[in-house]
């Protein structure tokens, strides 16, 4: 990664510490935005002249790229989506259904604690069938 | 025409004080965490020191700190032997050190930490204690 995608020699490598790849990283993200962009331009540019219904929405470039805050959502859904299957998923297969609903009710309380928004929704989303019935 | 100076600082790295106590002034070492230095102390204490859930576990202070300082050292202080890292080092001040050494090797954590702090808006999650 240090060689490709920074450009780096291994000299440079072993001279450089964490907080440096850090921020090269940070760095190379942002990069890529602009480039994002730059295609998102003429992405934008070919959808909107081709819309065949006044009705059709027009796109704009910004929406071919994601924001700090879209990308932080991103990286915090992938987190609680892999705390909820891991959750469930660790259970052995003989674990009763009282035992789950439990486990869920637990799982739902940490989400909500951990900041996600509709955490019974969320769980559900990933676990229907433990969904209690009505 | 005033003069300002302009402080600059391209390597992430921390001071340590030392006294030895033999009325000499203290000196002072500067311990900064390359890529070079993190590989050579894990060749000489045998362990992942990139890896967080080494520090959580697999640390035996006593044996290992002292390597991690030495190693620290290697880019402004190399004439600092291992043998004086040993004889300096003492238990009270091994945690204090610990915690800066962290700061430097996992700097996303940090930063994760910071970010979900505000995103809490100083309100902890957790019920308060009760007092009375």
């Amino acid at each position: 990664m240090a060689r490709y995608d920074f450009g780096l020699s291994e000299k440079d490598f072993w001279e450089i510490t964490p907080k440096m790849f850090l921020a090269l990283g940070k760095r190379r993200v942002i990069g890529q935005r602009y480039e994002r962009y730059a295609h998102a331009l003429t992405a934008s540019a070919v959808y909107n002249t081709s819309r065949t219904k006044q009705d059709d929405p027009m796109v704009e470039p910004f929406d071919f790229v994601m924001t700090d805050e879209q990308s932080d959502a991103k990286a915090r859904k992938a987190r609680f989506t892999v705390f909820v299957k891991k959750a469930i998923g660790s259970m052995p297969m003989s674990t009763s259904m009282e035992k789950l609903l439990e486990v869920r009710s637990k799982v739902i309380k940490d989400l909500g604690v951990a900041g996600c928004e509709e955490p019974e929704k969320f769980f559900d989303s990933i676990w229907p069938h433990l969904k209690p019935k009505e | 025409m005033s003069k300002e100076a302009i402080k600059s600082r391209v390597l992430d790295h921390f001071t340590v004080e030392v006294d030895a106590e033999d009325g000499k002034p203290p000196k002072v070492w500067k311990l900064c965490y390359r890529y070079r230095d993190i590989a050579l102390i894990e060749e000489k204490i045998g362990k992942d020191i990139k890896n967080i859930e080494t520090w959580t576990k697999a640390f035996s202070s006593g044996k290992d700190i002292p390597y991690i300082v030495w190693g620290g050292l290697r880019k402004f202080n190399p004439e600092v032997t291992e043998d004086e890292v040993l004889d300096i080092l003492n238990p009270d001040i091994q945690i204090a050190l610990s915690n800066a050494v962290i700061e430097l090797l996992f700097p996303g954590v940090k930063e994760a930490a910071e970010k979900a702090a505000k995103a809490l808006d100083g309100t902890s999650p957790n019920v308060e204690t009760a007092t009375k």
